[in-house]
C-alpha cells in the first residue's frame, strides 16, 4: 500500500518537473529522470542494492536517500526560478506604472 | 524639451546626496531625470526641489531596473544621447562633455567612463583589487578590452539605448551590460573620468559579498528562461 502512495507521489513530482521544462530545461529533464529512477527503486527494492554497488554507494537505502536529496534540490531550484519569473513580471509592471505616472505629471505640466 | 542629452540618475534612499548631485548638473537641466527606486526617504522630493524630473518606482527593484526606467523615460522625451550618472556624488559633471565628444566626434555608440585611465584616485586597495579582478574576468568572457567594467558613468546614443534591455535588476546589470556590448556590433569607447570617494559613497558601494551575489545572479540566470 505504501508503495502505491510513493509511486503516485513520484509520478506527480515527475510530471510536475516535465511541465516546468519551458521555464528550466535542467529541471524539466532531471526531475522526471530522477523520479523515474525512484519509481523503479520502489518497485524493485532489491535492485537498489545492486545499483548502489555499481555506483560506489554502500547501501541501497543510502542511494535512495541521495536521490531524495537530489530531487529536493531540483524542486527548490524550480521554486527559485518561479520566483525570478514573478520578479520579472513585477519589474515590468512597476516600471510601466512609474512611466505612466510620470507622463501624466508631464501632461498636466504642459497644460 | 525634446531631443538633446539626458542625464539619468537612479537613486535609492539618496535624500542626503541627491540635491547636491542634481545641483552639480545645472548645466544639463531640465534634461535630468532622477529615478526614485522605491526610496523610504525624501529622495524624490529632494531631487524635485533641485530641479530634476522625477520618476518613481512604487517598490524597490534595483539599480538595473531604475536605469532602464530612466532610459525609457529619456527616449520617450526624444533624447539623442543618454548619460547614466550615480546619485551619491562620485561622478563629475565636467566629465560628461568627454563622453559626448567620443560619441559625436569619434563615432562611438556607447562610451564608458574609466577611473583607471586617469591618475590613480584615492580608492581603497581592496576595492581596487576587486574591480581589477572583475575587469580581467569581464575581458576574458566578453572579448572586450576594457579598463573599468563597473563605472556608472556611461553614455548611450539613441541607437544603442533603444536596443538595451537589461534583465538583471540589481548590481549584476553592470556585468550583463558589458556582456551585451561584447556580443553586439556597437562601437564602444572608454574615456578617462574621475571618481570622488567619500565615506558616504564608499559605504554605499560594492564589497566582496556583493560580488558573490552578482556572480550568483549571473550564473543562476543562465539556468532558466
Amino acid at each position: 500500500m505504501i508503495k502505491v502512495a510513493v509511486v503516485a507521489l513520484l509520478l506527480a513530482v515527475g510530471l510536475y518537473g516535465w511541465r516546468e521544462r519551458k521555464l528550466s530545461p535542467v529541471v524539466g529533464l532531471a526531475t522526471p529522470s530522477v523520479a523515474a529512477f525512484g519509481i523503479a527503486m520502489t518497485l524493485q527494492p532489491d535492485a537498489a542494492n545492486v545499483i548502489a554497488h555499481v555506483l560506489g554507494v554502500g547501501r541501497g537505502a543510502d542511494l535512495i536517500f541521495y536521490l531524495w536529496t537530489l530531487l529536493s534540490a531540483l524542486l527548490i531550484a524550480n521554486i527559485h526560478f518561479r520566483l525570478r519569473l514573478q520578479k520579472s513580471m513585477l519589474t515590468t509592471l512597476t516600471r510601466k506604472l512609474a512611466l505612466l505616472e510620470a507622463e501624466r505629471g508631464f501632461a498636466s505640466d504642459d497644460r | 524639451m525634446r531631443g538633446g542629452t539626458w542625464i539619468v540618475i537612479p537613486g535609492y534612499n539618496e535624500q542626503k546626496a541627491i540635491g547636491r548631485t542634481v545641483a552639480g548638473l545645472d548645466d544639463w537641466l531640465p534634461r535630468v531625470v532622477v529615478v526614485d527606486d522605491g526610496s523610504q526617504d525624501a529622495t524624490a522630493e529632494a531631487a524635485r526641489i533641485a530641479g530634476a524630473q522625477v520618476v518613481r518606482h512604487a517598490v524597490n527593484l534595483g539599480q538595473g531596473a531604475a536605469l532602464m526606467t530612466g532610459i525609457s523615460f529619456a527616449l520617450s522625451r526624444g533624447a539623442e544621447h543618454v548619460v547614466t550618472f550615480d546619485a551619491d556624488g562620485q561622478h563629475r559633471a565636467d566629465d560628461i562633455p568627454l563622453l559626448l565628444h567620443a560619441a559625436v566626434h569619434q563615432g562611438a555608440d556607447v562610451v564608458l567612463g574609466s577611473r583607471f585611465l586617469t591618475r590613480e584616485s584615492a580608492m581603497p586597495r581592496a576595492r581596487r583589487l576587486l574591480l581589477k579582478a572583475a575587469v580581467r574576468y569581464t575581458n576574458v568572457t566578453t572579448g572586450l578590452r576594457l579598463t573599468d567594467a563597473h563605472n556608472g558613468l556611461r553614455l548611450f546614443t539613441r541607437r544603442a539605448a533603444e536596443r538595451l534591455d537589461l534583465r538583471h535588476n540589481r548590481m549584476a546589470h553592470a556585468s550583463e551590460l558589458i556582456t551585451w556590448l561584447g556580443r553586439s556590433d556597437l562601437r564602444v569607447r572608454e574615456v578617462p573620468v574621475e571618481i570622488f570617494y567619500t565615506e558616504y559613497s564608499l559605504a554605499k558601494g560594492q564589497n566582496a559579498m556583493s560580488s558573490l551575489n552578482i556572480l550568483w545572479d549571473l550564473w543562476s540566470g543562465k539556468l532558466h528562461h
